[in-house]
């Protein structure tokens, strides 16, 4: 169960970047704003992508930690 | 205040081309995912060295960067460092085929990790090859295996199609916020929505719930 809630946890950070589309001035929004202000979605995006990913690899690999130490791993 | 709930009937045409397009959509996608998540598993678990990086760096990626931000950079920066313009609907379906081939492919992963190397040894000791002892023997029983999660992921995948909205792909949830926009019937439009959505998702569950046990692994 433990990693399932794992999961869930990085699976919310990553939904929080659609309440961007009722305009919350979150991570998603603010960068929506920024790349139409600057005209350089590239610059942007690819930055909010790196944010994102800075924030989300470590909790995954937190909790693929957490599995191996307390799953069963083929015994039951 | 007043509810016109005809407003749902009059764009009827709309939204079933829509819903179409929303099948379509997840239809491709999966078609596209299972294969694409078969080879990058192989490729992670039994691909040279550089190789292997490749495949798990780009599984990490996918998995670790939200759906709606995929959708966004393939629409606004793909186009622009390779000249190609998509229209929405490939755009959306490159994003989502993506997203859910790093999904698959640690699906994938998990199910050949699940079948105990002695079997690959026997099969090998039996003359065949690696690659046959994948093909013949792991790659069959893993996929029974993983049956289950796919389902699960097929229905996920279901729901966030609606997400390609952003890019105006002309889905479900796209073509009923348009209407909504130009009937201004938001609580009509947003209702008529989500019920289509949970008519056609609430079976799919109900299916997966049947595959999961009737693919049930008792070991």
């Amino acid at each position: 169960m433990l990693p399932a809630f794992g999961s869930l946890l990085s699976v919310t950070i990553k939904d929080t970047a659609i309440a961007s589309v009722i305009a919350v001035p979150e991570l998603m929004r603010q960068s929506e704003t920024v790349a139409g202000q600057s005209f350089q979605p590239i610059e942007v995006y690819t930055f909010a992508m790196l944010v994102y990913f800075v924030i989300l690899f470590p909790v995954t690999r937190g909790v693929d930690r957490v599995y191996r130490r307390v799953a069963h791993l083929g015994r039951s | 205040m007043t509810l016109d709930w005809s407003v749902v009937w009059q764009h009827r045409e709309a939204l079933v081309a829509a819903t179409g397009t929303t099948f379509l959509l997840t239809i491709a996608t999966m078609v596209i995912a299972v294969p694409c998540g078969v080879g990058v598993a192989v490729l992670r678990l039994y691909g040279i060295a550089p190789v292997r990086s490749l495949a798990t760096g780009y599984v990490e990626l996918f998995r670790n960067l939200p759906l709606i931000l995929v959708v966004y950079w393939a629409f606004y920066v793909v186009p622009i460092l390779t000249g190609v313009g998509l229209s929405p609907l490939a755009t959306g379906l490159a994003a989502l085929a993506l997203n859910v081939t790093a999904y698959n492919a640690e699906t994938f992963r998990a199910g050949i990790n699940s079948i105990r190397k002695g079997q690959v040894e026997a099969a090998m000791a039996l003359g065949m090859s690696r690659a046959q002892a994948l093909r013949r023997v792991v790659l069959p029983q893993a996929l029974r295996r993983i049956t289950p999660v796919l389902a699960s992921t097929w229905v996920s995948l279901f729901k966030d199609t609606s997400l390609v909205s952003v890019i105006a792909v002309t889905e479900l949830a796209y073509v009923a916020m348009q209407v909504r926009a130009q009937t201004f019937r938001v609580l009509e439009m947003l209702t008529a929505m989500a019920l289509i959505y949970w008519l056609l998702g609430y079976p799919q569950a109900k299916l997966v719930d049947w595959i999961q046990r009737r693919y049930a692994v008792n070991e």
